[in-house]
């Protein structure tokens, strides 16, 4: 009740200047903005890096890039014959814990390929050659018809599975797209499937959306196609069995590489743990500098809160005398001042969490291709108990003078 | 021969010394009274007389240096602070030369404050609170601000606060300093209503007009009380 009634007479100071109040809530309404902003970047940051993990193949997966030899094999480059489909075999019969092989053959590494069918067409796709393998390693789902076989390849069959976002540019929505020819450079292609569309929505944007366009080809046809007489693949991938044997099976991976490779160095392998470690770096680093923007600013607001507490109560003495003649007891004046310390530390909080909803938004506006800072439920909770608690703090002092002044000397007071 | 009335109040021998610097001072240097139950009585005297600081003690706001202090047969004399809280919220009704009203809460707020801290009773709080605004005439007045009000019904509204809780005892510490004549005259006469329905009030004043009003006066001088002529 005298909570109660302290909280009313909290909320009547603050209306009763609100400018003041404002100026008194800034630090802490900055702190749990901050807070609330700099959980929501790491969740999107992490939720974005996971899906994309995901996406990606996940930690399994293990790359392989042409990398420059070094400087001592330079002169020896060019007796390597590079990744090829036999470094597949090798791997296949030496690493017996690598159990998927996905060699790829992209038209245009670097570049967005163009497909076109009928006049229409569809930009910035990724097409490549692949064997089925690819499906478990870059993790596609076929949505109809059927996905590219060994035979496919073997054949140099000139058909391909593509994604929803080259399905839209190139079919109007009546149109059934399997069996229907599409061209890539001018060469034509039946599709013999779609894959599922894959959507990872995070702050109205869907992160996952470049691999809905991608056409696969057999390898075997995108090599021989596109490729002139050269069997040098774009990417190696594979896929480990088992997590825990990771570095393992990367040492085993690249001792027979080598050995393909005529000890010449002109590769990397890479898992994505490297990425993790980096990630987690990051995370690291903003969670101290936001975290501690965000400390800073609750302890300045804890300040400011106790300034305005003690000002406030010397205003007051008199009343503070007058209810203690009325029969307030320490407890009660304690309370009370308490009451409108929590009061505004409240207020601040929750216009501190509706700022930190605010710069979130703002944020993911501000930022557009980076993964959005999503609003998380309980960093809002955690804000605006950290307003709280600083506003608790914040006012033990003030309470304690308020609640130890002398009724006499109070009532006395000019 | 009727049988002497019940006392509320009764002091024995009772001394107040303050330190100041080096030297003693005796606020209160050996006074012994008794005020009965329903007694209107005016302390008088000037200033430095330590009549001021007999209505700390009578208002449970301090506690003799030695010395008893009864108050409805309950020695009082040192009492926690937090009971003598209690005993101001329960028990006393207290009205300022200042007025002392609160000025961000309306009149009827103000009003129910002793009965927020006396935690009893408070059920019917506004039903109460109503009732003493009727009995000192300021129904009207009821949603006011204090600065809304003249200083007579202010003064008037700060007794309706010490009414409230229905007190044994209401100390009025020179009540009438801030009227003008025509509103001390209403103040004075309220008193002396509220000393005929059985209410016992002490007042202090150094008017001497003021203290004609009481039953009795209680002089003081020095620290001690001057025995009637």
């Amino acid at each position: 009740m005298l909570l109660l009634n302290g909280m009313r007479d909290g909320w009547r100071e603050i209306v009763a200047h609100p400018i003041r109040s404002l100026l008194t809530m800034f630090g802490l309404i900055c702190g749990v903005a901050s807070l609330i902003a700099m959980i929501g970047m790491v969740h999107g940051m992490l939720a974005g890096w996971r899906a994309s993990l995901y996406e990606m193949g996940g930690l399994e997966k293990i790359g392989s890039e042409w990398a420059r030899p070094p400087e001592y094999q330079k002169h020896l480059a060019g007796i390597s014959p590079g990744r090829t489909v036999r470094d597949v075999r090798a791997v296949f019969r030496n690493v017996p814990g690598v159990t998927h092989i996905s060699p790829e053959f992209a038209i245009d590494e670097y570049g967005g390929t163009e497909a076109r069918r009928k006049g229409r067409s569809s930009p910035d796709n990724l097409v490549y050659g692949v064997v089925p393998d690819v499906l478990a390693i870059n993790r596609y789902d076929i949505e109809h018809g059927r996905f590219i076989t060994a035979l496919d390849s073997d054949r140099g069959r000139c058909v391909a599975v593509i994604g929803t976002q080259v399905v839209q540019d190139l079919f109007s929505p009546t149109e059934n797209p399997l069996g229907q020819t599409i061209e890539v450079k001018g060469k034509p292609f039946k599709v013999i499937g779609i894959f599922k569309e894959c959507v990872f929505m995070q702050g109205g944007r869907n992160v996952v959306a470049s691999k809905n366009r991608v056409v696969c080809l057999p390898l075997a046809t995108a090599l021989l196609r596109f490729n002139g007489s050269s069997p040098r693949l774009t990417w190696l991938n594979f896929r480990a069995g088992d997590i825990d044997r990771l570095d393992a099976i990367v040492d085993a991976i690249q001792n027979t590489l080598v050995i393909m490779h005529r000890g010449v160095l002109d590769f990397t392998l890479e898992t994505e743990e490297e990425r993790a470690i980096a990630f987690h770096r990051a995370e690291r680093s903003l969670k101290t500098s936001m975290g501690g923007v965000s400390a800073i600013s609750l302890f300045v607001g804890g300040i400011v809160v106790m300034n305005i507490m003690l000002a406030s109560i010397k205003e007051r003495i008199r009343e503070i005398g007058v209810r203690k003649a009325l029969g307030a007891r320490r407890r009660d004046i304690f309370l009370q001042v308490m009451a409108e310390a929590l009061t505004i530390s409240a207020v601040g909080g929750v216009v501190g969490v509706v700022a930190g909803a605010g710069l979130i938004s703002l944020l993911t506006w501000l930022l557009p291709g980076q993964p959005p800072p999503v609003l998380i439920p309980s960093a809002m909770v955690l804000g605006f108990s950290a307003s709280l608690i600083t506003g608790i703090i914040a006012g033990i002092y003030p309470a304690f003078t308020a609640a130890f002044l002398d009724p006499i000397e109070a009532l006395q007071y000019d | 021969m009727t049988t002497p009335p019940t006392p509320l109040i009764e002091l024995v021998d009772v001394r107040k010394t303050y330190r100041m610097g080096d030297e003693d001072v005796h606020a209160l240097a050996g006074v012994t009274l008794s005020i009965a139950k329903g007694e209107f009585v005016a302390v008088v005297g000037p200033s430095g007389s330590g009549k001021s600081t007999l209505m700390h003690l009578l208002g449970f706001m301090d506690r003799p240096t030695s010395g008893r202090l009864i108050f409805d047969q309950e020695d009082v004399s040192q009492l926690s602070s937090s009971a003598q809280a209690t005993h101001r919220a329960r028990k006393l009704g207290f009205v300022f030369q200042s007025f002392n009203l609160l000025p961000r809460l309306s009149v009827t707020d103000n009003i129910l404050l002793p009965l927020s801290y006396a935690r009893d009773g408070r059920k019917n709080g506004a039903r109460r609170a109503a009732e003493v605004l009727d009995r000192v005439g300021l129904s009207h007045r009821a949603r006011h601000r204090p600065n809304q009000l003249s200083g007579g019904e202010r003064q008037r509204a700060a007794i309706a606060r010490a009414l409230v809780n229905s007190p044994q005892l209401i100390l009025a510490d020179e009540p009438t300093g801030n009227l003008d004549d025509q509103n001390v005259e209403r103040v004075l006469e309220l008193f002396r209503e509220l000393h005929a329905e059985g209410q016992t009030i002490v007042l202090v004043t150094h008017d001497v007009n003021v203290a004609a009003t009481a039953s009795r006066q209680i002089r003081m001088q020095n620290g001690r009380v001057v025995p009637p002529a």
